[in-house]
């Protein structure tokens, strides 16, 4: 999960996940949040939308022994699952729950309503294809339709249609994928 | 899934650590036998902090897809 800058005490956690359901996503959610609470997070109820499209869930917990308690949200978007939590400690949530949840809110607002931004046509250097590029993206390499592209947000990007030979014989992608990570140096996936 | 030539493809969402830094990645991955010994390994994907990987990956769809 990624952190927020809460701007203040407490603590805003954001996620994006593969969608199921939301109360399996939710599940899996709290799940995955146990060993960062050491075990200790309840939740305390839940609530899921009529649409089945939203879980809004409290919770209590302790992090390094100090007893916070917070919320947490999921929300499905198409194909995703952005899912938001927000905690304090107990005693704190009442003064920071507001400025918390703008934090949330702003970024679920970037990630979820942001108008789609109009594409141009590029062709690559090497002029083997053509793909319609938002402002600010790059393509860094291009040979023979696979090219490298960098994305305008820092860190982003994509690869598209590289093909290599590689000296196995595994007939499972994703196995496949984790060799290749391996081999790249990507030592955890 | 199947994929050409005998071969195997998945649409598989992965978050990777390399230098201490996390990436999330959302791609297409396809291998077909070659030889016996080794495989052709294809690979296309969308890469971004997770901070930023939310917005970003929409729009690179919509560039991959064109």
């Amino acid at each position: 999960m990624h952190s927020l800058p809460a701007g203040g005490s407490g603590t805003v956690l954001t996620t994006t996940l593969a969608s199921g359901s939301v109360t399996s996503v939710t599940q899996a959610l709290v799940r995955d949040l146990q060993p960062y609470f050491g075990g200790t997070m309840r939740v305390l109820n839940a609530i899921e939308d009529r649409s089945g499209a939203q879980v809004q869930a409290s919770f209590s917990a302790q992090l390094g022994g100090v007893p916070v308690i917070g919320l947490l949200a999921v929300a499905e978007e198409g194909t995703w699952a952005h899912a938001v939590v927000i905690f304090d400690e107990s005693r704190a949530l009442a003064e920071s729950l507001n400025r918390l949840m703008r934090v949330a809110r702003a970024d679920g607002e970037g990630a979820s309503t942001a108008s789609p931004e109009a594409l141009t046509r590029t062709t690559v250097p090497d002029g083997s294809v053509n793909i319609d590029l938002a402002p600010g993206w790059v393509i860094r390499r291009a040979d023979k339709g696979a090219m490298d592209i960098q994305g305008q947000a820092p860190g982003s990007g994509m690869s598209l249609g590289a093909v290599s030979t590689v000296p196995f014989t595994s007939a499972d992608p994703a196995e496949a994928l984790v060799i290749m990570a391996q081999q790249a140096g990507r030592a955890q996936l | 899934m199947e994929w050409q030539k005998g071969g195997r493809a998945a649409l598989i969402r992965y978050r990777a650590i390399s230098d201490e830094q996390t990436m999330e990645y959302f791609g297409l991955i396809a291998i077909t036998p070659f030889d016996g010994q080794q495989v052709f390994f294809y690979s296309s994907f969308v890469q971004a902090p997770p901070q930023s990987f939310a917005r970003v990956l929409p729009t690179a769809i919509r560039s991959w897809a064109s």
